[in-house]
């Protein structure tokens, strides 16, 4: 108890200076983070899902804020995190919840889906409304300020991820490597307008300039997982662009990872490129500089890429499911920063605060 | 998916076997059994003289103890770890001495029971009722008139069932017995026996189990403790067979079994928090046909050989909206053929030597995607000698295993040929003293099974066998030290084991694969103590305690965070006891069981880590004997502390519960 008053005064310091400054400035480029959550989603039926604080000027890492600020537990499987207006939303795949904390990591509100809707994946906010996808097959519409469901949508099998991008909302199909589709939702008729073919088992998506990227995993045999990208207002599919296996965006730029696993040596191969979006491009060149740790990372599976908006730095995840997974971190130039212990296992998504 | 992938691997344990009733050595010690006590019919091997370590329980000593199942005594066996899921119906896997359940062989009734689809055999189906014996052995039992399987694990469970007993000059016998008790359990049993001709006999078991299995149980999480209940825990199965043994003129003895068993049960899966949607179901089913034959030449050879033909089925279905169509069914169907002959030749009183050659074929068909439905042939060859001189007795074998594979469609592994040696020392430094000094060295391997090779994107033909060396060394004694006591043992073991190439699920970008990645060093001690005590006229006292010691660490990888740390769910202390007062009136026992902390991943932090328990048990017991038949009433209370604790983190176990059961004999 008196490590969470302790606790609670830290984060309050932390982040009562933020609100002040982020309330008086709009422009992203004076933004500074002063603190990152880190989703940790924990191993499948453990129960251990949690989100883990990382200061980026100190490097201190608070490990379960959730757990810490609620006296419970998080849950089982942590899918998605988002930010939005002030508020931090998260799926909890195994647990079959959606929660609202504030930035101390105290929950606010949150939601069970039934056996009905199915499990839920991933989230996307847009004018004070959440679209969650949800393994049912549906998108559901949820208000953002009191986790009600108002509408569901049907897409396709087994969605996961979903962007906005032009008043739409895209939908990756995966069906679990049986779908290839993408689903277009009108975000103000909530319903679906078009259904757009893509390679195989889509599950990433992201937007920039126009264009929605997709990484579709394929199906493990003779098609590899494949970035295409489709037009937002022709729907046209420019397909495999490169063969990556994740991916973030930030200014336009499309930051892309491949990891290969060779099964008769045990060896992973992990190449980093960009993408331009703006010009079309595809540039090989790694995004991080040459160092010891980016030469670590070229031996490991990815299991996460975030981009800071305020600064452009990288934040690279990586984890081997049976122990605490770690992040490491990259200026936007690609300079080693530092190598952040996570405290739990498989980091999968982070947020900014400014 | 890979979820998925796990609980399907855990569901698929198929299989099942029984085999003719071998010929136990008649190596035993002073067995002190008190009046009213029903004497076993299968006489006990002394675990003093043993040159491998060995520990003993009888059928009726369980029954006497208030075990509840197989796996509720396999627990209490030193340097054994159970994976147990809860509930009636969970699964239940036994590894020895930290080496993993697939090290472990299990024999029924003198016959290895196989699983080539997930490798470990699952406990949890094995009735007690009609078992009269369990013996764990570390290497192998000491017998080398044996199948040749017997010889290629690490470690032997072996299961003995009841042979027919027909009181005075009657030529039948019958047993009638009800169990019930908490949680919906109904338990009836009927064992009906008959003698055919003057050598010949017929047995016919059956029984008849069902539990709601809906068991409250205490949930943890943060600051919140809730009482929940236990929910689609479920079990009804039934298990039936037919023995016939019969003794030839030529004095050769034949035996033959049929054996049916089926059951469906609910698969609570572990505790999710928040969720406690659950639709897992099962449903098995398992026949087999075997017939032995054994035949005493002369006092110099003799020929031992079985065959038997098993099939076993299950369908694994859960039902939620992710699924195409709203639900996944999975079907497994397995088949095995199997022909054993061994042939023992004794040239002098001090040497033995046996020649045993096993062939087993083991099919696989499943409704997943891309089923290659692979054929396994396997065979076993053993020369085995056992030396025996004054103070010494030394016991050596050579295993030689060929493996080959068929499959219909992909890549098939390479052929597998492997020499594998087992040798066993035991020293007794004084001729009129019970003391034995024994060492045993076996190195065993297990070849990938047809999960880690075949499933889906995981399997990998690629895999080797995965390899298991075990090096032990113990002191036993027994005797009557003081006046008081009428019987002591102690039997004391240290060992040092290594797992090479262990078969693990490696993970790689959201695709995972069964690779020969792992190695696992393990340093254990253990000791054992069983006492006899008679206090007063026809009062008696038996205990019997256990203790392991357990260093199990990974050492696969130095630079990985477990270097060097306690593997999951492998406690560093854990023991158990017994204690059972026998008087003319009622006869009473008392059982423990303590396990200290474990952790659940690989890392042995705070996080991982998993509280220690004890469980307590206390059952009484009468028997009433009239002129014609045998009564006799029993009362359990189990886990009476009401110990709320978890063997695999999140399936908890039940609390505090009672059982009562009658059984009448004729």
């Amino acid at each position: 108890m008196r490590f969470r008053s302790l606790f609670l005064a830290v984060l309050c310091t932390l982040f009562l200076g933020v609100s002040l400054t982020s309330c008086s400035d709009d422009d992203d480029d004076d933004k500074v983070t002063t603190g990152v959550f880190i989703l940790n989603e924990g191993k499948q039926g453990g129960n251990n899902a949690g989100i883990s604080v990382y200061n980026p000027e100190s490097h201190a890492v608070t490990e379960d804020v959730y757990m810490a600020q609620n006296d419970k537990g998080l849950g089982d499987t942590g899918q998605d995190m988002i930010l939005y207006r002030d508020y931090v939303y998260v799926t909890v795949y195994g647990s079959s919840r959606l929660v609202k904390l504030d930035k101390t990591g105290t929950e606010v509100a949150s939601l069970t889906f039934s056996a009905e809707d199915g499990q839920p994946r991933n989230i996307v906010a847009e004018d004070g409304k959440l679209y969650v996808t949800l393994y049912s097959g549906k998108v559901a519409r949820i208000n953002a300020a009191d986790l009600k469901i108002e509408k569901y949508v049907q897409v396709g099998k087994n969605p996961e991820q979903i962007v906005e991008e032009d008043d739409k909302l895209f939908v990756a199909n995966s069906g679990w490597g049986k779908d290839n589709t993408v689903s277009v939702i009108d975000i103000r008729t909530f319903e679906v307008v078009k259904t757009v073919e893509v390679v195989v088992n889509p599950n990433y998506l992201q937007e920039a300039e126009g264009y929605v990227y997709v990484i579709s995993y394929g199906n493990f045999v003779n098609i590899p997982y494949t970035l295409s990208r489709i037009n937002t207002r022709t729907y046209e599919v420019e397909k495999e662009i490169a063969t990556a296996t994740i991916m973030a965006e930030h200014d336009d730029v499309i930051y892309l990872a491949n990891s290969e696993t060779d099964w008769s040596t045990y060896t992973t191969t992990t190449t980093f490129f960009t993408y331009d979006a703006k010009r079309g491009v595809l540039n090989k060149t790694s995004f991080l500089q040459d160092s010891p740790k980016a030469r670590e990372l070229a031996t490991k599976s990815i299991h996460m890429i975030e981009i800071d908006p305020n600064n452009g730095d990288i934040y690279i995840g990586i984890s081997d499911y049976v122990n605490n997974g770690d992040v490491y971190r990259f200026t936007k130039a690609g300079e080693f920063v530092r190598e952040i212990a996570t405290g739990s296992l498989n980091p999968n998504n982070m947020v900014f605060f400014d | 998916m890979v979820r998925l992938f796990f609980f399907r691997l855990m569901l698929c344990l198929l299989g099942g076997g029984f085999g003719p009733v071998s010929a136990q050595t008649a190596d035993t010690t002073r067995v002190h059994e008190l009046q009213q006590v029903e004497v076993s019919a299968v006489r006990r091997p002394s675990v003093v003289r043993s040159a491998s370590p060995l520990q003993v329980v009888s059928g009726a000593e369980m029954e006497r103890l208030g075990y509840q199942s197989l796996a509720d005594a396999v627990r209490r066996f030193s340097g054994v770890t159970v994976k147990d899921y809860g509930g009636i119906g969970g699964l239940k896997t036994v590894s020895v001495r930290s080496l993993g359940a697939y090290h472990t062989g299990v024999m029924y009734d003198g016959i290895a029971v196989s699983n080539c689809q997930a490798g470990q055999i699952d406990i949890g189906r094995f009735s007690l009722d009609n078992v009269s014996q369990v013996t764990l052995a570390v290497g192998q039992e000491d017998d080398i008139f044996q199948p040749a399987r017997m010889f290629a694990s690490a470690g032997v469970l072996s299961i003995q069932t009841q042979r027919p007993e027909f009181r005075g000059n009657r030529d039948y016998s019958l047993q009638l017995r009800m169990k019930g008790g908490s949680f919906g359990l109904v338990n009836p049993s009927l064992r009906y026996a008959r003698r055919l001709a003057s050598r010949t006999s017929l047995s016919v078991d059956g029984d008849f189990l069902r539990a709601d299995g809906t068991y409250p149980f205490t949930l943890k999480n943060g600051q919140s403790v809730t009482r929940e209940k236990r929910y689609n825990s479920d079990i009804l199965s039934w298990h039936t067979e037919a023995n016939l043994y019969s003794l030839l003129r030529d004095s050769s003895r034949v035996t033959a079994k049929v054996y049916y068993f089926q059951s469906e049960r609910g698969l609570p899966g572990g505790v999710i928090f928040y969720n406690p949607y659950n639709k897992e179901r099962l449903w098995d089913r398992n026949f087999f046909v075997q017939a032995g034959y054994e035949k005493h030449f002369n006092p110099r050879w003799a020929l031992k050989s079985a065959l038997k033909y098993n099939y076993s089925w299950n369908r694994y279905r859960d039902i939620n909206v992710k699924y195409d169509g709203g639900k996944q069914e999975d079907r497994n169907r397995q088949q095995e053929y199997y022909g054993t002959a061994t042939v023992q030749y004794v040239p002098s009183e001090h040497l033995t030597v046996s020649l045993a050659t096993d062939f087993a074929v083991n099919k696989l068909r499943n409704n997943l995607p891309d089923c290659p439905f692979p054929i396994r042939y396997t065979s076993y060859s053993v020369l085995a000698l056992k030396y025996h001189y004054r103070f010494l007795t030394v016991t050596a074998n050579v295993l030689n295993t060929f493996v080959t594979e068929k499959v219909k469609s992909g890549e098939r592994p390479e052929n597998r040929h492997k020499f594998t040696p087992f040798a066993a020392l035991a020293l007794r430094p004084w001729h009129d003293r019970n003391l034995y000094l024994r060492f045993l060295y076996k190195n065993t391997f297990r070849v990938p099974t047809f999960n880690d090779l075949y499933y889906l994107r995981i399997g990998n033909t690629g895999l080797r066998p995965e390899w298991a060396k075990e090096y032990s060394g113990g002191i036993t004694w027994s005797g009557t030290p003081w006046n008081f006591i009428d019987f002591l043992s102690v039997t004391a073991d240290v060992y040092y084991n290594r797992v090479t190439d262990k078969i693990v699920a490696f993970p790689s970008t959201y695709v995972w694969k069964m690779l020969n990645l792992g190695k696992t060093d393990i340093t254990g001690a253990e000791v054992n103590v069983r006492a006899e005590i008679p206090l007063y006229n026809r009062i008696g006292l038996h205990f019997s305690a256990g203790y392991t010691w357990q260093k199990a660490i990974d050492v696969t990888d130095k630079e990985s965070k477990n270097y060097k740390e306690q593997i999951p769910y492998t406690p560093c202390h854990s023991g158990s006891g017994a204690l059972q007062v026998q008087t003319p009136w009622v006869n009473m026992a008392y059982t423990v069981i303590g396990v200290g902390e474990r952790y659940v991943l690989l890392q042995n932090i705070p996080a991982n880590r998993i509280e220690g328990y004890a469980e307590h048990t206390f059952s009484l017991s009468r028997e009433f004997t009239g002129k014609n038949f045998r009564l006799r009433l029993q009362a359990e209370l189990v886990n009476f502390t009401d110990e709320q604790y978890d063997i695999i983190k999140y399936y908890p176990m039940p609390g505090r519960s009672y059982r009562l059961s009658a059984t009448l004999r004729f």
